[in-house]
């Protein structure tokens, strides 16, 4: 998991887990984080793709415009700065944000982010460098 | 309002502090999620919605958003 603080335009909304998924096309903020930080409430975007399908099937996807993640580097460095622009939020209707299975379920960093990294792993200590 | 840095060190502290009471944290509050601010556990609800509306009606007054996981026995695993 990697955490990261989405800013969107000039607000700080909050600070977000994120599953590595190098499998994911998108980066996706899930329904959890969505509600936690009243994206819901904010006007979201239509965009393309207009949807993902993942292994429990399709849902639908809306934007957040002007958005920019923000990872904390180790001690002494930079912080590490990816201005998303259209960030991909899961859009479920408020009786599917109930549903159990979208409980827990994280966020994703895809391939449009990993693109711009490299990634070491090992057991002791997995590192992304951005822009590495 | 806290710098970027300091928002995720943060987050990250309390995020250290959830794994490492995991077990007992989620006997207590098994599939409900937990709001942890500094080392405790200020609200705890079965969705996110009751969760925000314990944290408005809480009297603690916190400058920054806790950190808010989903906790459960279950042993999940993520096919994604």
């Amino acid at each position: 998991m990697v955490a990261a603080e989405l800013r969107h335009k000039n607000d700080v909304s909050g600070v977000i887990d994120f599953l590595i998924d190098t499998g994911a096309d998108y980066t996706t903020i899930s329904v959890d984080a969505a509600q936690l930080l009243g994206l819901y409430d904010l006007q979201l975007s239509a965009g393309c793709p207009p949807s993902v399908r993942g292994i429990g099937g399709v849902v639908p996807l809306r934007y957040l415009p002007s958005s920019t993640l923000v990872f904390h580097g180790p001690e002494g460095q930079e912080p590490a700065i990816w201005q998303v622009g259209n960030l991909a939020v899961l859009y479920v209707d408020e009786a599917q944000r109930r549903n159990p299975t979208f409980r827990g379920t994280p966020s994703l960093l895809g391939r449009d982010f990993i693109q711009h990294c490299r990634l070491e792993i090992n057991r002791e200590d997995p590192m992304l460098f951005f822009g590495g | 309002m806290a710098t970027a840095t300091a928002s995720i060190k943060r987050y990250i502290t309390d995020r250290e502090w959830i794994d490492a009471n995991y077990d007992l944290l989620a006997d207590r509050y098994d599939k409900q999620y937990i709001a942890v601010s500094d080392g405790r556990v200020v609200a705890s609800a079965p969705s996110i919605a009751e969760l925000k509306v314990e944290l408005s009606n809480a009297t603690l007054l916190m400058l920054e958003m806790p950190t808010v996981v989903y906790m459960t026995k279950d042993s999940d695993s993520f096919l994604l």
